[in-house]
């Protein structure tokens, strides 16, 4: 099965018996493997990449307008209020960070558990989670106001001898998210390196070969250099491991470790660490979806894939709707009056009621489709479901944030919470950059990991051919 | 690197366990579990011993039943995660799964001994009561109700024709606006009238049972639809059939696969095991609430399943790998099993060290910063006196020295160390499993926190349930081939390289 010729339309047909499926169709070479992927950075980039490109960039230009206007104006033209002092500023925050998880946990905790089929999609699941923190750290910086005081977040002295509050949450934040962006990059550039070589060795001398020749590091492919290269993923891989439970865990603590109603609730790491995985995945998804069909990488990034990666969101986002269930369960057997008030103003009577069903529809019910077949191999349902996830996750931190902050204790304490034309326009800037940095990501750098797909191969097996002899 | 193995050096049917060659060990277990158990049930027929002797069945009793039902979870997960190289060690899981239904027998007490559950699990006993008093004063107040609620209505009456006399006099010199204003209120009146004289705000024996029951015990009216006897049983009988189905089910593929080597099986078992998953989820969660998380019912956490799941998987790899060795020592699945299984098997330990860690961490980690009075109890009884102690033995022990020594590869890929580390594991876990269920027996028997004596109970439950359940375990592996000998991944598991 493995030295046959497996077409794409043979592969849509399933998994022939218990025989395990190739993760690069057509058996294709080497060489035509390092051909497609460099192809993707050094030919033209089709039309439809421009026609993707300057709307982003016109909405990376709306985000910089967004924030020169908040601080040369006031944050009075944000909508948040007292109680509802988080708003959709930390709502952004905590949905770009969840979406930053997918990329380093496809390159370190699948690496570790042996999964080879991340190798086609881990290189740009990373590129993703870079750009995704990124457009995340945007929210707090801002939202603390002052931003330009923003370094005090961090332990250096400062003019007025102020020292952090070690006992917040927040400030953990500051340190696992900074923690988390620095090793990725780490490891993303660490498995760029020897594709710069390959890239930097079919460049004619000029500019484009001395730029890519700096950031390869001298790489020559020699024995010595994989060796160490690859003790060295597999050390950082080990590293980032914890990384990608600790952010969402210290992210849940924001919440968990306050005694607010509905915040409080011992199973927020978990959940939230599954909720970012969810909702990352969709992510990829989305992206990947489309970049295999513009630049032709269907014969690397597979239906296989696909398959697996709605199989990971069925999964998390079935661990999303047991955390749901568990938090209304405990809301009622505990007989706590304000935790179950702060669900039913959730779910009956608030006023955000609709954000709840619309996030239980979304992260819940909607992925239950991908226990059929079909459903994981037909692209269109696959892309319907991602963006309704894309959505949920938003819901769900809005549902947390909002609905809980605007119904607290006291009745005379309540409050009501919207969103100004300056934090939706915001918002939407961040997806503009977002999208604009994946793009610049496609045209410069090889969005497979072109060695290590190779190592995927049959034909990479010390052992092929062993049977014929 | 050795040569590339294939099945058809493999003996066709596979290799079975002979009960014979440890008909020794067989008789002595079964010996030592009997007279044990025959113990226990002397104590359990002395009226002052028995809620003590409870504590100790149910300490015994979850420890069991969270290996047998790591067995259940790595079977499904082999199956649902379509897995290679666990092929070789599948049979094991599924035997560990197999005592699930055993199980049922050694919960039985609980099921059938009133005083047994009732000592275990308070709130059944205060329900009754707080029924039972709430009947009594239901029947001894509903003549005195009544005739305050007519007397109430009488009042209302006479306020409402007063109210309502006013409005119509006020109406006929009133301007539109002012109209509709008056109609308005009278509307509200009528409608406040009517709800308190309608006969379903009459008083009944069950409106005044049902709010002397919240004046009472607010706490366990409320939980009234969850903890209550009937749907108590209900769910107790349902843990173990659907436990034992899912278990059978699969295990009856397996073998059935064993006869006829057919592949359908195995893809069947992978479908079936993807939808067994979410089922599993609920009756584990819904199991250790009931069990233990109930034995204080004020108490709640939502992270309590995920718990107790991450330390069942846990010590039931920690089994499986002592199982395994324990085989091979004499002289099985020689051919089948190599150190690279052991180095999966350890680094999958190793994995559920950290997840337990992570998941013990956060869930008393969220409840010591918030210091909520609802929550901190659990932790209060554990955190005082000499429980603070087996507290911090579990973050050392349970956590740190096994993190250490299975992060080198020497002790994964070394049967001789990895079973070392495995019965450390399972110490911890009867530590873990001791400290859940052992702390709440002092304050709940009154007798102060040390039930004198009571620690021979505790290693007398254990030693009987945990004899006659290796007993059967043992006899278990003989009925089978002791790996599924034609299952098409065997080839791949054999070979497995990590």
């Amino acid at each position: 099965m493995p030295n046959g010729t497996t077409t794409a339309d043979e592969a849509m047909k399933g998994p022939q018996g218990v025989a395990r499926e190739p993760l690069v169709l057509n058996n294709r070479s080497m060489n035509w493997i390092t051909e497609r992927i460099c192809g993707v950075v050094e030919n033209r980039q089709p039309l439809l990449w421009w026609v993707l490109f300057l709307p982003s960039l016109a909405l990376a230009g709306l985000l910089a307008f967004c924030l020169v206007y908040l601080v040369s104006t006031g944050v009075g033209v944000w909508g948040n209020n007292q109680p509802v002092a988080w708003g959709w500023a930390i709502t952004n925050f905590v949905f770009w960070i969840g979406i930053g998880h997918a990329g380093t946990l496809i390159s370190a905790i699948l690496f570790l558990m042996r999964q080879r089929w991340r190798t086609s999609i881990n290189r740009a699941a990373e590129a993703m989670t870079l750009f995704a923190v990124m457009c995340a750290g945007i929210f707090p910086v801002f939202h603390v106001g002052r931003f330009w005081m923003a370094w005090f977040l961090a332990p250096i002295p400062n003019a007025n001898a102020i020292w952090q509050n070690f006992k917040s949450p927040l400030l953990w934040d500051v340190f696992a998210v900074s923690t988390y962006f620095i090793v990725s990059v780490i490891f993303w550039y660490l498995g760029l390196v020897p594709d710069l070589a390959t890239i930097r060795d079919r460049c004619k001398p000029g500019i484009k070969k001395l730029l890519y020749g700096m950031f390869a590091l001298g790489w020559r492919g020699g024995n010595r250099h994989w060796r160490h290269y690859e003790m060295g993923y597999l050390l950082l891989a080990a590293l980032s491991t914890p990384l990608v439970l600790s952010v969402h865990s210290v992210v849940s603590f924001d919440f968990a470790t306050s005694v607010v109603p509905g915040w409080h609730t011992t199973i927020f790491p978990p959940y939230f660490v599954a909720g970012a995985i969810f909702g990352g995945f969709a992510m990829v998804l989305t992206l990947m979806i489309p970049a295999r069909a513009i630049y032709g990488l269907q014969d690397l990034i597979t239906h296989k894939h696909v398959d697996n990666m709605a199989k990971i969101i069925l999964l998390t986002g079935s661990i999303v709707g047991y955390a749901y269930i568990m938090e209304l369960f405990i809301a009622w057997y505990g007989g706590n009056k304000f935790e179950s008030d702060a669900f039913h103003m959730r779910i009956l009577s608030g006023p955000y009621t609709t954000y709840y069903y619309c996030m239980f529809f979304c992260n819940v019910i909607s992925p239950q489709i991908f226990w059929f077949r079909w459903a994981r191999h037909n692209l269109w349902v696959v892309m319907a479901v991602c963006m309704c996830v894309n959505a949920g996750m938003w819901f769900e931190r809005f549902v947390i944030i909002v609905t809980t902050l605007a119904r607290d204790f006291v009745p005379g304490a309540w409050g009501f919470y919207k969103a100004t034309w300056v934090e939706k326009s915001t918002f939407l800037g961040t997806f503009g950059f977002f999208l604009m940095c994946f793009l610049l990501f496609l045209r410069f750098l090889p969005v497979i990991a072109v060695g290590e797909v190779k190592g995927v191969l049959p034909e990479s097996n010390p052992h092929h051919g062993d049977d014929e002899h | 690197m050795s040569a590339h193995k294939s099945v058809k050096d493999l003996p066709e049917d596979g290799e079975k366990f002979d009960i014979k060659k440890v008909s020794k060990l067989l008789g002595m277990l079964f010996s030592v579990g009997i007279l044990t158990t025959i113990a226990c049930a002397v104590i359990f027929l002395n009226q002052e011993w028995r809620a003590t002797m409870a504590y100790s069945w149910l300490f015994a009793f979850i420890f069991f039943f969270t290996l047998a039902l790591g067995g259940l979870f790595w079977t499904l997960l082999h199956n649902a995660t379509n897995s290679g190289w666990g092929v070789a060690v599948r049979r094991l899981m599924e035997n560990l799964g197999l005592m699930l239904p055993w199980l049922f027998v050694f919960a039985l007490p609980f099921v059938v001994i009133p005083d047994v559950r009732g000592a275990l699990w308070e709130w059944m006993g205060e329900r009754r009561e707080m029924i039972s008093e709430a009947e009594d004063y239901a029947a001894s107040h509903l003549e005195t109700e009544t005739a305050e609620w007519e007397e109430k209505v009488r009042e209302a009456r006479a306020r409402f024709s007063e109210v309502r006399s006013g409005i119509e006099s006020g109406m006929a010199k009133a301007t539109p606006g002012e109209k509709a204003f008056l109609q308005e209120k009278l509307d509200a009146e009528t409608a406040a009238f009517d709800a308190l004289k309608s006969e379903d705000a009459a008083p009944t024996v069950e409106s005044i049972k049902a709010h002397h029951m919240k004046e009472s015990n607010v706490l366990l009216y409320n939980k009234g639809g969850f903890l209550n006897m009937g749907f108590w049983f209900f769910r107790f009988i349902a843990y173990f059939v659907i436990l034992t189905l899912l278990i059978r089910f699969l295990r009856g593929l397996s073998v059935r696969q064993d006869a006829d080597g057919d592949e359908k099986r195995t893809m069947l078992a992978r479908r079936m095991s993807c939808g067994f998953l979410p089922l599993f989820a609920v009756v584990t969660t819904f199991a250790v609430i009931d069990w233990l998380m109930c034995l204080d019912y004020t108490w709640f956490s939502t992270m309590w399943g995920v718990y107790l799941f991450a330390g069942s998987a846990l010590s039931s790899m920690a089994v499986l790998v002592l199982v395994l060795t324990y085989l091979r020592n004499l002289g099985y699945l020689r051919d089948v099993v190599t150190e690279e299984h052991y180095h999966i098997m350890g680094k999958l330990m190793h994995a559920f060290v950290i997840f337990w860690a992570y998941i013990s961490f956060s869930q008393y980690f969220l409840i010591w910063y918030a210091n909520i009075t609802e929550e901190t109890r659990f932790f209060l009884m554990r955190n005082t006196g000499h429980w603070n102690t087996v507290s911090i033995l579990l973050v050392v022990c349970h956590f740190f020295i096994p993190f250490l020594a299975l992060l080198q590869k020497r002790v994964k890929t070394t049967p001789r160390l990895l079973c070392a580390v495995s019965l450390w594991m399972i110490a911890m876990h009867i530590i873990d499993m001791y400290w859940i269920v052992i702390p709440e027996r002092g304050p709940s028997l009154g007798a102060g926190v040390v039930v004198p004596g009571a620690i021979f109970f505790d290693v007398l439950a254990f030693t009987a349930v945990g004899a006659l359940l290796a007993y059967i375990f043992l006899r278990s592996l003989g009925k089978d081939s002791l790996y599924p000998c034609r299952d098409p991944r065997l080839e791949e598991s054999i070979n497995l390289m990590n």
